[in-house]
């Protein structure tokens, strides 16, 4: 029975790793324990077919309160993949003339966080879902991919939680770590990002950070780590006592990708002019001497994402490096494709953004993000 | 005129059908076995795991889709699948419950995709819209849950009902 599953989701995402399924197969239901009536008769892979006609919200909706077996299957990542798979019938930036929709607009989400003071996560979520349509979406990132974070402290019922929501080329969420607002890295303890599967792909768990909480937002430059994983269960980053990111505990192979996201209209941003000090370590690139194909090459999936008005840009083309950098990044509508991605956006827009990305120090990023072969 | 090939199933009680052969070759099973077989003869096929009656409906459907191909259906559903479907198989739907349920078995062992995905909206479409309670009920579930564990899940999913 579990080969059978096993196919039918092979069937479904030829094109994930085996291993993910092997590890979400672990968790999987006995269907020798599956009370479900009339229904028993019917193998769980034909369970997964009916359900995959529901959405998400009919799926927990309908089936949590049936039975301890029903209830079961809303726990199981399987099934949490299949309703997934309706996502991938997001138009892609890729195509011309879709009708792109991300599921989240910044602007739409901290209205409506800032709307209740006592809003549950997961009212969030599901309003996250019933997607904005595009003319709502923040002109900065119309017909565009992006990044968009959360800050924990808008919600202070669920201050452990953060959430981050993006999409790939692929149509699927990218799904991001973010901290809370002025974040300043553990000192003295290891903090554990760890995804909560609950809602799969957009809800992390953050242990050990409301000690670390120093209200400070000013000057820190932006940096945001994205991790595309898929719905990897056994997923985590561990953020070490000196705030750098350790990938050492993922297992992802080529479904993973970081991205580091650079605000260039954040004042006394000294990251750019180091970023060979950021990008040389982990993926062994020389900005200024590696040719674009080169750059593309070693970063693989990952990505840096580079947000500026055209004043920045031109601030940035006086930096040593910038002439360089300019080539590998390329603004064509694949720019999810490109290893360097650059995001116009206008001063105004700018304003509206407020703080969309939240993160590490500075000069943490610059001292502590170290080599790890794991990439 | 040359004569039409035919194939004959056998279901699970030993009633046999004969079928065009153009017509069951939906079934990627029947597909599967005839290409091992010998063509100038007409093979006898049993199907151990399908009792006459859903066997019936399945060469009925066979019959009227190998000419007339079955649009798919979107996924999720957004509304009933009477909405989605033709007038046809809409028809072809209106059977009890539990034949229902032996048509989708069926058209899983014989492999036919668009007949599974038929069957299988049509029973999540019994399900939208319905409360616990009422799927319990329809399909025989015993509700397990202690009023304590049914009133946190009810707590739990409070988002959902709002949705």
């Amino acid at each position: 029975m579990f080969h059978s599953i096993f196919s039918y989701l092979w069937w479904i995402f030829p094109t994930r790793s085996e291993n993910l399924y092997a590890s979400l197969l672990k968790n999987s239901i006995d269907e020798n324990d599956f009370k479900a009536g009339i229904l028993e008769s019917l193998s769980l892979d034909i369970v997964i077919e009916i359900i995959s006609f529901l959405d998400r919200f009919e799926f927990i909706r309908l089936f949590s309160g049936v039975n301890k077996s029903f209830y079961s299957l809303t726990e199981d990542k399987r099934f949490w993949l299949i309703l997934d798979r309706h996502d991938e019938k997001i138009p892609t930036v890729t195509q011309p003339n879709s009708n792109f929709q991300p599921i989240l607009c910044f602007s739409r989400i901290e209205e409506y966080l800032k709307s209740s003071e006592k809003t549950s996560f997961k009212t969030i979520y599901k309003n996250l879902l019933l997607s904005p349509t595009p003319h709502e979406l923040n002109p900065v990132f119309k017909n565009r991919s992006a990044i968009y974070n959360v800050d924990t402290d808008l919600i202070p019922e669920t201050k452990k939680y953060i959430a981050l929501f993006g999409q790939s080329n692929s149509g699927k969420y990218s799904l991001g770590i973010c901290s809370t607002r002025g974040y300043s890295r553990p000192s003295d303890q290891k903090s554990v990002i760890k995804m909560d599967f609950f809602f799969k792909r957009v809800l992390i768990k953050m242990e050990n950070l409301s000690s670390h909480h120093n209200g400070n937002i000013s000057g820190i430059c932006h940096t945001n780590f994205v991790i595309e994983c898929f719905g990897h269960p056994d997923f985590h980053l561990k953020f070490r006592n000196n705030g750098m990111v350790s990938m050492n505990s993922l297992s992802l192979g080529s479904s993973l990708s970081i991205m580091f996201t650079i605000d260039l209209s954040v004042k006394n941003n000294y990251f750019l002019s180091d970023l060979s000090k950021i990008l040389n370590p982990l993926f062994q690139v020389d900005i200024s001497k590696d040719s674009p194909q080169k750059i593309r090459k070693k970063m693989g999936n990952n990505r840096l994402c580079i947000i500026g008005t055209k004043s920045d840009i031109r601030q940035l083309s006086e930096q040593s490096l910038a002439s360089q950098l300019m080539k590998v990044i390329d603004t064509s509508c694949e720019f999810w494709d490109q290893s360097i991605i650059y995001i116009e956006t206008s001063s105004k827009n700018r304003e509206n953004m407020d703080h969309p990305y939240l993160f590490f120090s500075q000069s943490n990023i610059h001292s502590q993000i170290q080599p790890n072969s794991s990439l | 005129m040359s004569e039409t090939k035919q194939v004959e199933l056998t279901s699970k009680d030993k009633v046999s059908f004969k079928v065009d052969r153009d017509v069951i070759l939906m079934s990627g099973l029947v597909k599967d076995m005839l290409e091992e077989g010998d063509e100038d003869e007409t093979p006898i096929i049993p199907i151990p795991n399908v009792d006459s009656k859903p066997l019936q409906k399945v060469i009925e459907y066979c019959q009227y889709h190998h000419k007339e191909p079955a649009q798919e259906i979107e996924k999720p559903l957004k509304g009933k699948i009477e909405d989605v479907i033709c007038d046809w198989d809409k028809k072809f739907l209106e059977i009890d419950q539990s034949l229902l349920i032996e048509l989708i078995m069926a058209a899983n062992y014989l492999n036919i995709k668009d007949l599974l995905d038929l069957t299988c909206a049509k029973v999540a479409s019994m399900i939208k819209g319905k409360s616990p309670e009422q799927i319990r009920e329809m399909f025989g579930i015993e509700n397990d849950f202690t009023p304590e564990e049914e009133a946190k899940i009810r707590e739990e999913n409070k988002w959902c009902e709002e949705a």
